[in-house]
């Protein structure tokens, strides 16, 4: 009886453990990390990414990645928006495009993956001016696969994620 | 010889049926008579949903904000997002509310919206909207109870806007 009673626990104890870990998330994987770089500001993204139905190479229509439409917010209010470029654009009318550089698989395969972009364009004055980098993190849905019908034709896989800001030095 | 000429007759009947659905009567609480529409602009995106404490004390999932792409043609043109905001890519962009509503085609469709357009800025194809019609819902229904106040929840839906102007 002790031994198994024992063994229990301790399972408990290693789940809990690696339940712990993975909400930390203090070491972000190798693909995606800025070091040297500083957090300016981290935002919630609520939205959705939609897909078009297009033939791909070998002629067959599947869902294809179009483009990101989220809303972003911090501390329960909605800060700004996020949508196709990728561009990011707060309401105080500073916006950042980006292009991806890097990228580590998400939590589960429904997850879209993290992605770590490098900003290669600014515009307007505030709070993402002088941002160099965009983490997206934390992300939950938004993964879409396999054979479509009618080429033309879109569909939505709702989404969220952390977008982390980060500029040089 | 008999069958066939019925079988014909219901051919014209269902195509007349499919025709006038087309052509989409709206319902009288969402028509905007005596104006004109500009152009209608397909959406996609999300309808997205807090967790809030009710009246009543309970959580439930509460309607907080729409965040769609608006398309013509295959492009990309716009955004539709909070206020609610309609932002063409020109500049222009008008702000309305909800003047009255009709039921969607399922009940997990978010309803058919008349909006009077309370608000507007920049100067482009938007400017002369003074009625936006929300119209062809699919989705974006949340309902119930939730577990964590201030969650966040987002439902995919598509509609048409149809923006309209007077006369």
């Amino acid at each position: 009886m002790i031994p198994i009673v024992r063994n229990a626990a301790f399972a408990l104890l290693l789940s809990s453990a690696s339940v712990l870990s993975a909400f930390a998330q203090t070491t972000l994987p190798d693909a995606i990390a800025a070091p040297d770089e500083t957090v300016v500001l981290t935002l919630h993204a609520e939205g959705a990414q939609m897909y078009e139905c297009k033939a791909g190479a070998d002629g067959k229509l599947a869902w294809a990645f179009r483009e990101p439409i989220a809303a972003l917010l911090l501390d329960g209010k909605t800060v700004g928006r996020h949508y196709t470029g990728p561009n990011w654009e707060h309401i105080d009318s500073s916006a950042v495009v980006g292009k991806a550089v890097g990228n580590a698989p998400g939590a589960t395969p429904n997850d879209i993956p993290w992605l770590k972009l490098t900003v290669t364009s600014g515009r307007g004055t505030g709070i993402l001016s002088g941002v160099t980098t965009v983490q997206r993190i934390n992300t939950a849905g938004g993964k879409l696969e396999g054979e479509c019908e009618k080429p033309g034709s879109y569909r939505n896989a709702p989404y969220s994620a952390d977008y982390v800001f980060l500029r040089k030095g | 010889m008999s069958f066939p000429k019925n079988a014909v007759l219901t051919a014209i009947f269902l195509t007349g049926s499919l025709v006038s659905a087309t052509a989409q009567t709206l319902p009288e609480a969402i028509a905007a008579p005596g104006e004109t529409a500009i152009f209608t602009l397909h959406a996609e995106g999300a309808q997205v949903y807090e967790c809030k404490a009710g009246a009543d004390g309970a959580l439930a999932w509460t309607f907080r904000e729409p965040i769609a792409t608006l398309f013509a043609g295959g492009k990309t043109v716009g955004r539709h997002y909070a206020g609610p905001t309609w932002e063409y890519g020109d500049g222009s962009a008008v702000v309305g509310q909800v003047a009255g509503t009709a039921p969607g085609f399922v009940a997990n469709d978010i309803p058919l919206l008349k909006l009077n357009v309370t608000s507007r800025r920049g100067t482009g194809a938007l400017t002369p909207a003074t009625t936006v019609q929300r119209i062809n819902t699919a989705g974006g229904r949340l309902n119930g109870a939730c577990y964590k106040a201030g969650t966040y929840e987002s439902v995919p839906y598509s509609a048409d806007y149809v923006f309209l102007r007077k006369g």
